[in-house]
């Protein structure tokens, strides 16, 4: 957000943006599902500033 | 009689828009598009000699090929100067300006160009002689006039002043020099006045992030062209290109063509700053390609692009930074891309 990326989601951890490798497989995919999920409303959201969009 | 050579694109050239944006590099007798206003405002004082066009795609794309016939161009004609567009807000056609500009100065030829102050080609090539101009062409005059002016000087070996005082863009050059109180009056100073509110200028600009106005949102989703796109180090295994750990200074495209999936077989991390051994192990952890796919077959949207660009962030240089955006950028405005996923780590 600090350097200016306008529509931000709240990834997982550093090492594991996009999942968490500590679930189930299945459960991983699915919370990776819901991520990509969150940036495609992001993608389809007008915001006027830097903006996070919580993560799921 | 002042000799000049003139780079233009193969817009200006009028050969036409970006359906001929491959056109390879023609070298043209005198002035073309913008050259003959050139030429009248030199008058008796000078002569446009010769034209380099070529097409804004053919320069980013087959650069090798086009810096190779610019430097011919150059062997070839001996001008006194070179003005190369100018370009505006046109990104490719900035950097094929910047670039040309590079390559004058490098046979000793003073260049000069004219671009808009967010052009990404004033990233290509710090050292370049850039008259700041607006965003549309209905400032040629204006632009060319400015850019003759700075031009007679350089090629007369007379010492520019400061970049404000001379009308070009910074250059990132400092000179000594002697101011008539010491920097603790001056700073001093300057603090009081930021205290009252006054208006101040600073010594030393620190380079910051910008304030990007955000896209528009995508209308119509289940349409939409899709890039994804990383910081995070995801690259073929082997990393054919040797993508650094730390301070890389380029970005890569890798095929995702039939990929429903990214194996630890066929891909892994590089990224040097935190520890990339899970995504080593499973690179969807920072590339979500088999999330991508799926959305895709249930027409969450529309396609996904058959390419990722790649690179590793970690203690990458701002300037860096900003030069890949701005090139990842335009690469994926060429493929008519709607929207774009940045996994960054």
């Amino acid at each position: 957000m600090q350097a200016g990326a306008n529509r931000v989601i709240q990834g997982i951890k550093i090492e594991h943006v996009c999942g968490d490798p500590s679930l189930s497989p299945a459960a991983d995919r699915a919370l990776r599902r819901r991520l990509v999920e969150q940036a495609f409303r992001a993608l389809q959201t007008g915001v006027t500033q830097p903006t996070l969009f919580q993560a799921v | 009689m002042f000799r000049i050579s003139h780079y233009v694109n193969q817009f200006f050239a009028g050969i036409g828009g970006e359906e001929h944006a491959n056109h390879p590099p023609e070298v043209r007798e005198g002035p073309v598009g913008p050259g003959r206003a050139l030429q009248a405002m030199l008058k008796n004082e000078g002569r446009v000699i010769s034209t380099l066009v070529c097409g804004d795609n053919f320069f980013n794309e087959r650069v090798e090929a086009a810096r190779a016939a610019v430097q011919a161009w150059l062997r070839e004609v001996r001008p006194d100067a070179v003005l190369a567009g100018p370009a505006f807000a046109a990104g490719r056609y900035g950097s094929a300006c910047a670039q040309v500009c590079q390559l004058a100065e490098e046979a000793g030829i003073p260049a000069v160009t004219g671009l808009h102050p967010e052009n990404p080609g004033v990233l290509v090539y710090k050292r370049a002689y850039v008259v700041p101009t607006g965003n549309s062409a209905t400032g040629m005059g204006p632009a060319l006039q400015a850019m003759l002016a700075l031009t007679r000087k350089r090629a007369a070996g007379l010492p520019l002043g400061p970049a404000e005082a001379d009308g070009y863009l910074p250059r990132g050059i400092r000179r000594p020099g002697l101011r008539e109180r010491p920097g603790a009056e001056r700073a001093v100073a300057m603090l009081v006045t930021k205290l009252r509110g006054g208006p101040f200028r600073t010594e030393i600009p620190v380079d910051k992030y910008e304030a990007v106005p955000p896209a528009a949102p995508i209308g119509e989703m289940c349409r939409a062209r899709i890039a994804v796109v990383t910081t995070g180090g995801i690259v073929p295994k082997g990393n054919p290109d040797r993508i650094k750990r730390c301070s890389e200074t380029r970005w890569r495209m890798y095929d995702l063509t039939g990929l429903e999936a990214l194996t630890p077989d066929k891909f892994e991390c590089v990224h040097g700053g935190f520890f990339n051994l899970p995504a080593c192990q499973d690179p969807h952890l920072v590339l979500p390609l088999d999330a991508l796919r799926a959305l895709e077959r249930e027409g969450a949207f529309g396609k996904l692009m058959d390419f990722f660009c790649s690179t590793v962030g970690n203690d990458q240089r701002l300037a860096d930074c900003k030069r890949h955006g701005a090139e990842i950028g335009a690469l994926l405005r060429s493929h008519q891309v709607d929207g774009a996923l940045l996994v960054a780590t």
